[in-house]
């Protein structure tokens, strides 16, 4: 049979089927009723022999369906299966209406579109590592994300090239920012390089109108027969799971090929939310299908969390849900190439994570299904950075290094979500990403108290400024005529002085305990209004005590105001050497006086048998009120204070438990 | 109580505002009328409320 090489039609070399290459660029297509795979060359079709059925995987796109990505449509037009030691993927070959053709990688519910680049020097395999920062052309800085050695296990449709079948081949996944997806396969020399992104199905608006549905493979529970009790068994997810353990006698079953062979014996075990539960979370319905149980060993204490992963069958996604120390989180991967990492932080969509903990996570327990082909001790070292309530988690392998993005849960929000009722047991101790309480009010009562605190601020300057302090009077008490007529007066006897026409002086008589001059000022006038007045006094005292009682008397409109001082002065020396108390000067203030003419109505006392003193009286108009202020501080600040506190305290418990805090560190340097 | 707080801290700006715009003094003793008669008449007007124990301390 021969066949043009610019004919698009030809006979299937293994059936005489028509076979039709719709694309120009196809060199291989599959034919659809036996399976024969033909390669067109200028001599017409090669056959290249029969190709193996498909593995179910639970693909969401099939041959022949349409899209669009970044502006131009595609259509599907073939399909490679390939399998490594994780599982199986499919890779879709996709051709677009602008002659451009691409890969569009299908992948446990996540898709990336690359497209082949001509061949540029790349590391060599054995040269790489999980998380190795190399720069490729177009994308700059990229991350290696894995390291894989794949096989080619059969395709489907039309294909540029031949595809390999059940060659093993090496392939190295890099990241990068904004989504930045590309492949290094090691196929060839030079490897073959594909760039492109990461892509959401809704995003490629796939038409699948007219076109029979994916075919999911649903592996009845009468078909699966644990192989070791005779128990039935039902997956949930049959296209992805990989590991299976029997609900019956706890046996880790490889599902592999739709066979099921025993690979462990493990532990029974009863989990809080039982595999098989569908819960929403964020809108999305997922129904928990396998849980793990993990263990890393830290100065000696071991600690264990469990994860339930949950499967999203509507988009064939996964999630897991983590549970440790009563504390839930609900983990998507996300990729490498997004997440930068530093020694001590890493950032992810433009907010920074701290780091929290590092260890080698292990697991030691398995139940229900899970997608990867996982085994009991099998380990990562895990790190984990925090900004509450999210974290961001990196799991690296000697093959991968995998991150994932947390979201804190409460077990109220987990268990309403199942329709569970929410066990006794309460949260030990403070969750990694666990939110802090007092972060809610710190952030309302912050703008108030530095907006309260800055207002205090400014109108403490606007009065230190207008506060234009003025002395209206002073005097000294009591007048030297008075001290001298009652100086060594211990009897009861009474004498004038004048200050304003009206005084007298007071001995103490044997019932009163002081010896007192009561006078009247002249009047004077306080020119500005709706001032306060400060009035001090200052005396000689020593060893003694002395008192003004005073009242300011509006001669206008007869208003008073009182007011009395103290002052007391005693010192001495003892066996602990020379001391003193009290205090010979005090003030008091007066509010918000009118303007006006003013007397001042004094009554100065001390003690009785003592030489009177000298005490100056010094009324002070218009004074700034520092004290004021710092009540206002108070007022404002205290409460956000007591937040910030508790806020501290807090974060002080939540980082006890970081073996990557800088305290701990210094304290291991220390031992 | 956060709408507590706020409430607190706006009072206590306003009064301190207040304060400073007017005089206002919390610890005055208060003011009150004395008649003319009394204010001219000497020693017939005393301080009524201060009463001094005489004894200051001293250690």
């Amino acid at each position: 049979m021969s066949v043009d090489y610019n004919a698009i039609a030809a006979q299937c070399p293994g059936c005489g089927a028509p076979l039709e290459f719709r694309v120009g660029s196809s060199r291989v297509i599959v034919c659809d009723h036996c399976q024969f795979s033909a390669l067109r060359t200028d001599k017409g079709l090669e056959s290249l022999g029969k190709v193996a059925d498909l593995v179910p995987t639970g693909a969401r796109l099939t041959l022949g369906a349409r899209g669009r990505y970044q502006g131009a449509g595609f259509e599907v037009v073939g399909r490679v299966q390939l399998e490594w030691k994780q599982g199986v993927w499919d890779e879709w070959y996709a051709t677009f209406e602008d002659g451009r053709f691409g890969w569009l990688a299908e992948a446990a519910g996540h898709y990336y579109f690359t497209f082949a680049i001509s061949p540029r020097p790349v590391p060599r395999f054995e040269a790489l590592w999980p998380g190795q920062k190399i720069f490729l052309p177009t994308t700059g800085q990229v991350v290696i994300s894995d390291l894989k050695k794949a096989r080619y296990l059969t395709a489907r449709g039309e294909l540029p090239e031949p595809i390999p079948v059940g060659e093993e081949v090496a392939s190295a996944d890099v990241a990068g920012q904004g989504g930045v997806f590309g492949t290094i396969d090691y196929a060839d020399d030079p490897p073959h390089i594909y760039l492109g992104r990461e892509v959401q199905f809704d995003d490629l608006r796939i038409d699948t109108e007219g076109l029979p549905p994916p075919k999911l493979q649903k592996v009845s529970a009468a078909k699966l027969i644990c192989p070791k009790c005779r128990g039935p068994l039902e997956l949930r997810a049959p296209d992805q799971t990989m590991r299976v353990t029997c609900p019956h006698c706890a046996a880790l079953l490889d599902t592999a090929e739709g066979n099921l062979r025993i690979l462990a014996e493990l532990k029974r075990r009863q989990l809080a939310i039982p595999l098989g539960s569908k819960g929403t979370f964020h809108g999305v319905e997922y129904q928990a299908i396998g849980w793990l149980e993990r263990e890393c060993v830290v100065e000696d204490v071991s600690y264990d969390w469990e994860e339930f992963l949950l499967y999203d069958q509507e988009r064939a996604a996964f999630r897991w849900l983590v549970c440790s120390e009563g504390h839930w989180s609900l983990v998507e991967s996300i990729s490498a190439g997004e997440v930068e990492e530093g020694p001590k932080a890493a950032r992810y969509q433009g907010k920074l994570y701290k780091a929290f903990s590092s260890v080698t996570a292990r697991v030691t327990g398995i139940v229900g299904e899970l997608y990867w082909a996982v085994k009991l001790d099998e380990s990562a070292v895990a790190t984990d950075y925090v900004r509450p309530p999210e974290g961001l988690s990196c799991e690296a392998t000697a093959q991968e290094t995998n991150w994932s993005h947390a979201v804190y849960l409460s077990a109220e929000e987990v268990f309403q979500a199942f329709g569970l009722e929410k066990p006794e047991s309460a949260a030990r101790g403070i969750g990694s990403m666990q939110p802090n309480p007092h972060a809610k009010a710190m952030e309302k009562a912050g703008p108030t108290a530095l907006y309260g605190l800055l207002a205090a601020v400014l109108l403490l300057m606007i009065f230190l400024v207008r506060a234009g302090e003025k002395v209206v009077y002073q005097a000294q008490l009591p007048s030297r005529d008075v001290a001298e007529a009652s100086s060594g007066s211990g009897d009861t006897k009474e004498t004038s002085f004048d200050t304003a026409g009206r005084s007298d002086f007071h001995a103490a008589a044997p019932s009163e305990p002081w010896t007192s001059v009561t006078g009247f000022s002249e009047p004077f006038v306080i020119e500005n209004g709706r001032r306060n007045l400060e009035i001090q006094l200052a005396s000689d005292v020593n060893n003694s005590w002395a008192f003004v009682s005073g009242t300011l008397i509006n001669e206008d409109t007869g208003e008073a105001d009182e007011f009395n001082l103290e002052s007391a002065h005693y010192s001495g020396t003892d066996s602990d050497g020379a001391w003193t108390e009290n205090n010979r000067d005090s003030s008091t203030f007066l509010s918000s006086l009118p303007a006006g003419r003013y007397t001042l109505r004094t009554e100065a006392g001390w003690e009785p048998g003592k030489r009177a003193p000298r005490i100056t009286l010094t009324l002070v108009s218009g004074v700034a009120r520092i004290a004021h202020f710092l009540w206002v501080a108070l007022v404002v600040g205290l409460f956000p204070f007591v937040i910030l506190w508790r806020y501290g305290a807090f974060e002080g418990r939540r980082w006890e438990e970081s073996n990557l805090q800088p305290s701990s560190s210094s304290s291991e340097d220390d031992e | 109580m956060i709408f507590l707080y706020r409430l607190i801290a706006i009072a206590a700006v306003a009064t301190y505002a207040g304060a400073g715009l007017f005089g206002w003094e919390l610890q005055s003793e208060g003011r009150r009328q004395i008649p003319t008669s009394v204010r001219q008449s000497p020693g017939g007007y005393r301080s009524f409320h201060f009463w001094h124990t005489g004894f200051h301390g001293g250690k």
